[in-house]
């Protein structure tokens, strides 16, 4: 993944397939299973699925519902939208304007269509004799430039009178454009034109609109059937649909309801097997231009306008689109997670449940540093920075897992993992000590005191007691220390730290004496992602919680399922997430 | 445009104050663009924006809206009805199966790792969302896909807000049941909750977006080509072949890789699905019927850069280029024996389409040849797709029966002598009446009337009462010569409907949906 080793990825359990738990939450494996063992089991959560990718967020992505304790994600939270702007003038947009302007800025943002970057109003330079004429005003012309690539709207002869209402001036020029080709091919009735797509559409839907009145009203006239407007919706009816007895009665009536449409002034062009000049025209002009002359995917579907432009000449400029703030509630009890302050200069929340300040967190380091250890990841500019050293295949290694507690309750976690990794590449986990309690989070000052305040720093615990170890004089007691089954490795006021035994499996399985046929081969040509060693860990918390309206924020109150006040309370929380380990060597 | 205001845009901005100050005063500029001169410091405008405009639907008394779907194998279309383009076309492609925070196709030289994967069956199918063999697909990845599709659809480009909206879901015809039910469910599953959605086929889009009410349309997508014959804004026959998007990109990338290894001090390029179908998009074509293939004076090279490797590129003729649509589409280089039914080529297909139709449905369909799907916008292969049908028409005529071994000789006497029967009738000068003996004519101008020889097909009553009644519906209805009408798409066709306000009988509710899942009765396609 993208995301720099160790990481953590958390899976919400909304789906069927990140829902199940393994079948025993304390099975503990430390024995060698045949590898398929755990691919039959379906129930293990396999990373390496490609729908494993949907369902794996980053722990920030995730928010919470303290109403239903459950973990919330895209897919189980619904969205409204508070506000309209434009990103680049940071304009408001009203609601009521929002589609008609094909919700982009109406004003005057627009990105260049053919690398996106903002595009800037620009006079037009005058040829140089002409300053010296005094004879007539220099006609001024403004035209849109690109700063990045070289890009002008002049490319497509459009130039405006006026620096403002480039929108305005855009449509005129662009409706004036599609009327002209539109003209052009009713001139000519033999050979006609390819009508604009636009044009085209317009007339379409004036002809069918006016066919439908037109054999409504003439139904209106001498079948006085009891439903008189709905007569005609009820025949078109049964032009898509099936017929009934009854209605096919009626359609006997009055067999033709519509007609075809018959010329380009209805929307309607044919073309005959002859050769035709505009395409002969397209296939000279695509023969003689380079191939960045023609136009990306991309600049095709950054806007309608440029869907059905085949050259680069012929890309209009990009209208920025709009941005929305929105609200986000959950699926299931409508109740609020998150709802960013209305103004849209203000980047602040009013409400906002962060699963990472609700749900236990997970980190994951070697317990034997290389040496030197790896700058933080905070610190690092580019990706490229991170040297990783990759995972030797068969070499067991060990790993500080250290579960982070941020609620202010003791809880019980139960670890588990499948005793070999799920997909091709098969390695073997044993998580040592799989069940134990840790502490409650204190309140935000001893907090503040007892770990520092960034979150990526958290998994130095170790290093900070190893610093302050050799500060004190002590001798380190991590060094000589060996891990233990059943032993917890490690504990600090709200996280505590086990050991976890990793033997990366081999990328390629061993050569074998008998030939292969390519078909196995292949079979065992390895995906992207494959030499990425990833393990999924089902995680389980329980706690106890009196009910209490100040612990768990306002709204616990009066809600019915937490019980009375002062009553104690088991609560549950389970998901799967997936450790990133680090790359397994070839 | 503020992360790079050229100093022309602040000179001639006409609003020196708001361009040459930081985003407060840029604020203050929209509040003197509603009309509401103040102190362009205030940061309260989008208030007072929304309070003058910020409640629509109370004083406007806003009509039905849809929002309209298009489903394909490799892209989802959305918009409203009543406009003529989709809002957004979103690709399926490898990117958008990633997860969240990974941004690893961004990375300039990720192109290259990802060549690794495995071809043949497996072509393209990262850039798909499924395909019509249901057994392979893991039907919660579809969903997954689909329903991150929709939300990003959404969330990017329709922008709606709380108000329910009916939904119109164009489908290719025949598509399998389990994926229309996945569709169904993805979208009323969605907050947008539409409370009914309207299913129409791309056949019968692609018809009423020419105009039509009978047609032939050509739907030539990515899997497969599908022919269907529409009466009445009915599909009344249809047939498929392979012969489509995919096996032309795929065609793309083997003439491209042996381009490249003609190419000598290269090593062996492998061409992927991605790059294949940019080329085909981009400069593939088709060359008319008569075209010779090679055409010196005008070939020019065209050098194709390889994405990963900068400095690397194929320089491919252009001719090259028109080739895979040959082998693909058209099958110029296989004899009629090792073409099977499930891979004709498209005008055969078209063509026995048409002969599987009743005579007269074949005439008014022969004339409304409706060519649509993503693969139909290669330049040139309207034309080509009509030339062709157009020849095996006048060569094979109407008859079933493509060879008649031994009995060969035996039909074409038949054909000939019929064909010198009808040569001579047409040429038979026209005279108005029945031909009578000159002695008997007189004698049939002085019988009264009721009492003349009689014929009703030639009787001038009867012509014009036939011209007469069809004056309303077609009076230059042209049939039975190969013509071709241009069509909106099916996008736009179900647009069209919409925003006609047909309504559609193959409605889905959402109640029901969500209690039972599809009827029966429902799945007609
Ligand atoms: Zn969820
Ligand atoms: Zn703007
Ligand atoms: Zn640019
Ligand atoms: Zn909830």
């Amino acid at each position: 993944m993208a995301a720099a080793f160790p990481y953590t990825h958390y899976a919400c359990p909304c789906s069927d397939l990140t829902s199940t738990a393994p079948s025993s939450i304390s099975k503990r494996i430390s024995n060698n299973q045949p590898a398929n063992a755990d691919l039959t089991d379906d129930r293990t959560f396999n990373p390496h699925d490609p729908r494993a990718n949907c369902a794996l967020y980053p722990l920030d992505h995730l928010l919470f519902c303290d109403e239903c304790d459950a973990i919330r994600c895209p897919k189980c939270w619904t969205e409204e939208i508070i506000n309209w702007y434009c990103p680049t003038c940071l304009f408001e947009v009203p609601s009521s304007a929002v589609k008609s302007d094909g919700n982009r800025c109406s004003r005057n943002c627009y990105t260049c269509p053919a690398c996106t970057a903002p595009l800037a109003v620009a006079a037009m330079p005058q040829p140089a004799g002409d300053y010296l004429k005094p004879t007539e005003p220099a006609t001024e012309a403004y035209m849109l430039q690109c700063g990045y690539c070289d890009w002008s709207s002049r490319d497509l002869d459009v130039l405006f009178s006026k620096p403002t209402k480039i929108t305005e001036q855009l449509a005129k020029q662009r409706k004036a454009r599609l009327g002209s080709s539109g003209k052009e091919a009713s001139d000519k009735d033999a050979k006609p034109n390819p009508v604009g797509h636009d044009t085209a559409f317009g007339s379409l839907t004036t002809f069918y609109k006016a066919q439908l009145s037109e054999s409504g009203d003439a139904q209106n006239q001498f079948a006085n059937s009891p439903y008189s407007s709905p007569a005609n919706l009820q025949r078109i009816m049964n032009i898509y649909g099936g017929l009934s007895a009854n209605t096919l009665k009626k359609s006997r009536e009055t067999p033709q309801p519509m007609r075809e449409a018959r010329d380009s002034n209805e929307g309607f062009s044919t073309y005959t097997p002859d050769p035709v000049e505009h395409e002969a025209t397209v296939i000279s002009k695509l023969r003689s231009l380079s191939w960045e002359d023609t136009t990306t995917t991309e600049q095709r579907l950054a806007a309608p306008p440029n869907n059905y432009s085949r050259f680069a000449d012929q890309l209009w400029p990009v209208a920025t689109p709009l941005r929305t703030r929105k609200g986000k509630r959950c699926e299931t009890c409508r109740h609020l997670i998150s709802r960013p302050d209305s103004k849209v200069s203000h980047i602040r929340y009013k409400i906002r449940l962060l699963a990472m300040n609700n749900i236990p967190r997970i980190f994951m380091r070697p317990l034997h540093l290389p040496n030197p250890p790896p700058p933080n990841a905070a610190f690092r500019l580019r990706a490229d920075d991170a040297v990783q050293a990759e995972l030797q295949p068969n070499v067991a290694q060990q790993y500080i897992l250290t579960i982070r507690n941020p609620i202010f309750e003791t809880i019980k976690v139960t670890l588990a993992t499948p005793g070999t990794t799920p997909g091709n590449v098969a390695s073997r986990v044993t998580i040592l000590c799989p069940s134990f309690p840790v502490g409650p989070a204190g309140d935000v000052w001893d907090e503040a005191l007892s770990s520092s305040t960034t979150p990526a720093s958290a998994s130095n615990d170790g290093s900070r007691k190893a610093a302050m170890a050799s500060l004190t004089g002590k001798a380190p007691e991590d060094a000589d220390r060996q891990p233990e089954a059943g032993k917890v490795w490690d504990r600090t006021r709200n996280s505590t730290s086990v050991i976890v035994e990793i033997v990366p499996g081999p990328l390629k399985a061993p050569p074998s004496i008998v030939p292969k046929t390519e078909a196995e081969l292949a079979d065992q040509a390895l995906d992207e992602d494959d030499e990425v060693l990833e393990v999924p860990i089902y995680v389980r918390a329980e706690w106890e919680t009196v009910i209490d309206a100040d612990a768990f924020g306002p709204g616990a109150k009066d809600d019915k399922h937490h019980g009375r006040q002062g009553e104690k309370v088991t609560k549950e929380l389970a998901y799967w997430c997936v450790l990133g380990v680090g790359k397994i060597a070839e | 445009m503020a992360a790079s205001p050229s100093p022309a845009a602040d000179y001639f901005a006409g609003r020196p104050a708001v361009r040459t100050r930081p985003p407060p005063a840029v604020l203050g500029a929209s509040h003197r663009a509603a009309g509401t001169p103040g102190s362009p410091r205030t940061p309260l405008l989008g208030r007072s924006i929304s309070s003058q405009f910020g409640t629509p639907g109370s004083f406007r008394a806003e009509q039905e809206e849809h929002v309209i779907y298009e489903l394909g194998a490799r892209h989802l279309s959305a918009g409203f009805a009543g406009e003529s383009r989709p809002r957004c076309v979103m690709r399926f492609e490898p990117e958008s199966g990633r997860r969240v925070g990974d941004y690893r196709g961004y990375e300039p030289n990720h192109t290259q790792k990802r060549n690794r994967r495995k071809k043949g069956d497996d072509w393209g199918a990262e850039y798909e969302l499924y395909r019509n063999d249901v057994r392979a697909l893991d039907l919660g990845l579809v969903e997954d896909k689909l329903g991150r599709a929709v939300r990003t659809v959404h969330a990017n480009h329709l922008q709606l807000d709380q108000k329910p909206r009916k939904a119109v879901l164009a489908i290719p015809s025949l598509l399998p049941t389990p994926l229309l039910e996945i569709a169904l469910k993805v979208l009323f599953n969605h907050y947008t909750q539409p409370p009914s959605i309207m299913l129409l086929t791309a056949p019968i889009l692609a018809t009423v977006g020419a105009g039509l009410r009978h047609a032939l349309v050509v739907d030539v997508g990515w899997e497969e080509t599908v022919v269907t014959a529409v009466g009445e804004y009915k599909e009344v026959f249809q047939r498929r072949s392979v012969r489509a998007g995919k096996m032309l990109t795929q065609e793309m990338s083997k003439a491209l890789e042996e381009q490249a290894k003609k190419d000598a001090a290269m090593e062996t390029v492998q061409v992927d699905a991605e790059l294949a179908g940019d080329v085909t998009e981009r400069m593939g074509w088709c060359r008319p019927r008569s075209d010779t293939p090679k055409n010196a004076t005008l070939e020019t090279a065209k050098r194709i850069p390889l994405p990963g490797h900068p400095s690397k590129s194929v320089t491919v003729p252009f001719s090259k280029l028109a080739e895979p649509a040959e082998t693909a589409l058209f099958a110029t280089n296989a004899t009629a024996a090792e073409l099977d039914d499930h891979d004709l080529p498209l005008h055969q297909l078209a063509y026995n389409v048409l002969l599987a139709l009743p005579l007269d449905l074949r005439a008014i369909c022969i004339s409304r040849i409706v060519i649509t799907g993503g693969v139909s916008k290669l330049p040139g292969l309207k034309h080509r797709l009509l030339q062709d049908i157009q020849h095996l028409v006048e060569t094979r005529r109407w008859d079933p029966i493509k060879h008649y071994g031994s009995a060969t000789t035996h039909h074409q006497r038949v054909l000939s002598e019929r064909n010198a029967n009808i040569s001579a009738r047409k040429q038979r000068p026209p005279d108005d009446g029945i031909p009578l003996s000159p002695a008997k004519k007189p004698i049939q101008d002085s019988v009264p009337h009721s009492e003349r020889l009689h014929d009703d097909i030639k009787d001038p009553i009867t012509f014009k009462a036939e011209r007469h009644a069809s004056q309303g519906k077609a009076k230059d209805d042209v049939k039975n010569e190969v013509r071709g009408v241009e069509t909106l798409g099916a996008w736009a066709g179900a647009s069209l409907v919409a925003s006609v306000r047909v309504k559609g009988v193959h409605e889905v509710e959402r109640e029901e949906f969500l209690k039972h899942g599809l009827r029966d009765g429902d799945h007609v396609y």
